[in-house]
């Protein structure tokens, strides 16, 4: 059986772990699995990317050592995104989901497995904390996220242009200490948005906003996406909000996704309606955890993880 | 409405935005308080400058061994009007601001270099903590050997100073930006130079000012000590000179001279760091 204690530390671990491994990780085309005697890689052809996929994802794996245990953040996972639409993955804290996208963006390597992205595809990423440079205003925070390569000029036209979009540009020459959490985290979709990606990562962005403030936000994403061909990946614990978001669904339970549905409800959804109770239903049976009845509620980690470890123990 | 903080609500803002209110204009309860503080502080001053003068008017104190505040402002006049206050001022002065600038100059760049070669920096550890502990006015006799009595003992010394302080500040500057903040910049594509010139180093800014503030005061309180002990000019010297003409009020000129240009410097310096840095709260770093 698995400690509670342990697998809910995870994810932190982990993100740390790779953040202290260096800067050599940059979002490449391919990313191989590093070396390492047991990775066993060397033989595998090369994972093809098909037309219209956006990204993919071979036996991946990653595991670390906390504390002399060997933690299966990711453990065996294929996946293949479409270049457009919204992907969910949603499962409790400790289950892998952060680690998995750290992955599919390049940030961190697989010990074993591979992860493919189309050549030069442009990447965005949206942490669970704002992530703003204290010393650069909002219009400087966002202009981060064009790179060194664009013109000045036409670069700011673009970070306008963001601006209006997520109705910052009263906002402009304000630095993030004058910002609320709301805002400050517009100004990091925008410094993602600016970069015109293919492919967005989204790791439980609008978790530390209120109720009222988030669905405000999941609806503006919504509304910004719909104009456009960007492949989502949507992590969160949240059941409603991936429901809410997604055209597809990944659940995720210690290192694995154990349950992929497409969605096919309309928007905006409803999230009183039966027909998403039904979905929602399914999807806590594969989280195993009870449905909890209140709309949006968080699913509770401890209660999905005691349900977790019983199921365990049992088998 | 607001909450306590001074944010607009979301509701209340139609445009679905909220934004903290920027600091209070003057003329509001902080300035208030600032002015009621500054009365405070000219009101303490004045008492015990008014202290002194009755005690020495009353002969209470031995006019040789503390001379009245009027007998020392009547020197510091007197050394004003002749050119004496102004040429040992800006020989001191001058000093500080090139070895201050040697000391900058030496210490950023090896902060960066420390802080992209920890095992490097480890190795030079005991090193660095045994230079770190002896006081440089210890050394003066080596830097006489080694210098001279000229510029180059002084500036030396000044260097010596307010190495440490800057350079520790920028170490740990560096060595405490946000590991989240490093991975925000590996998401963007960042090479580790760019990580280095737009994340780390701004960043690593209030740490590395307070580092350049402490130097600062070092640099201008050792000054002072070298300038006693091998020198024909600055303040320092001018003190000594005085002390062998039995001129105390012009000791204790030069002593006020030296405290009230520190407090200049340091007002200075914090000037410029708030002009510089709109960002950061130099304000409150400052008067911590």
């Amino acid at each position: 059986m698995v400690r509670l204690s342990r697998l809910t530390r995870l994810p932190k671990t982990a993100g740390r772990d790779a953040g202290g491994a260096g800067l050599a990780a940059s979002a490449g085309d391919t990313v191989p699995a590093r070396t390492r005697p047991d990775a066993g890689t060397a033989a595998r052809p090369a994972l093809p990317l098909r037309d219209g996929s956006a990204l993919r994802l071979g036996a991946v794996r990653r595991h670390f050592q906390v504390e002399g245990r060997e933690l299966r953040a990711v453990d065996g996972v294929d996946l293949e995104l479409e270049a457009s639409g919204i992907t969910t993955i949603v499962g409790p804290s400790g289950c892998g989901k952060t680690t998995l996208l750290r992955l599919a963006a390049g940030l961190d390597l697989p010990d074993s497995g591979e992860v493919r992205r189309r050549e030069d595809s442009r990447l965005g990423f949206v942490f669970q904390e704002p992530r703003l440079l204290r010393s650069l205003t909002v219009e400087g925070n966002i202009l981060l996220g064009l790179g060194p390569g664009r013109a000045a000029r036409s670069g700011l036209a673009r970070v306008r242009e963001v601006e209006e979009l997520l109705g910052l540009e009263e906002f402009a020459r304000a630095y993030p200490g004058q910002l609320s959490g709301g805002l400050a985290q517009r100004v990091a979709l925008g410094r993602a948005l600016v970069r015109d990606p293919e492919l967005l990562f989204m790791d439980e962005p609008f978790s530390a906003l209120d109720a009222r403030l988030r669905r405000r936000l999941q609806d503006e994403l919504l509304s910004i996406l719909k104009l456009r061909a960007i492949s989502v990946v949507f992590v969160t614990h949240d059941l409603g909000e991936a429901v809410y978001l997604g055209d597809r669904v990944l659940v995720m339970r210690e290192g694995r996704l154990v349950r992929d549905e497409r969605v096919e409800l309309g928007r905006p959804r409803d999230l009183r309606s039966p027909e998403v109770h039904a979905l929602e239903d399914l999807l806590a049976a594969a989280l195993g955890a009870a449905k909890d009845n209140e709309e949006s509620e968080p699913i509770s980690d401890a209660a999905a993880f005691g349900k977790v470890s019983h199921e365990e123990e049992i088998s | 409405m607001q909450d306590g903080e001074g944010r607009v609500s979301e509701g209340e803002r139609g445009a679905g935005v909220e934004a903290r209110r920027p600091a209070a204009p003057a003329g509001s309860r902080n300035a208030v308080r600032g002015r009621a503080s500054l009365f405070a502080q000219a009101a303490t001053i004045l008492g015990l400058l008014a202290l002194w003068q009755a005690a020495s008017s009353a002969l209470w104190v031995n006019a040789y061994l503390l001379p009245s505040p009027l007998r020392v402002a009547a020197a510091l006049l007197d050394a004003g009007e002749r050119g004496v206050l102004g040429r040992h001022v800006a020989a001191s002065l001058l000093r500080v601001v090139e070895g201050f600038g040697i000391t900058v100059v030496l210490a950023l760049p090896l902060a960066v270099l420390a802080s992209f070669a920890p095992r490097l920096t480890s190795a030079f550890n005991p090193l660095l903590n045994f230079l770190r502990n002896i006081p440089p006015l210890a050394l003066i006799p080596v830097l006489i050997l080694w210098l001279g009595i000229g510029e180059g003992s002084k500036l030396a010394l000044i260097v010596l100073t307010s190495f440490f302080p800057v350079f520790m500040g920028a170490v740990t500057g560096l060595g405490n930006v946000d590991p989240r903040l490093l991975e925000m910049g590996r998401s963007l594509g960042f090479s580790r130079l760019r990580i280095l010139q737009r994340i780390m180093l701004p960043e690593s800014v209030p740490s590395l000012l307070n580092g350049l503030r402490l130097g600062l005061g070092f640099s201008w309180r050792s000054i002072i000590g070298a300038e006693m002990i091998a020198a024909s000019s600055g303040l320092g010297y001018w003190i000594l000179d005085a002390e062998e003409m039995a001129r105390i009020d012009v000791v204790f000129a030069g002593i006020f001279a030296i405290g009230i240009l520190g407090i200049l410097l340091d007002r200075a310096a914090y000037r410029a760091a708030a002009r510089l840095l709109p960002w950061a709260d130099v304000r409150a770093q400052w008067y911590a």
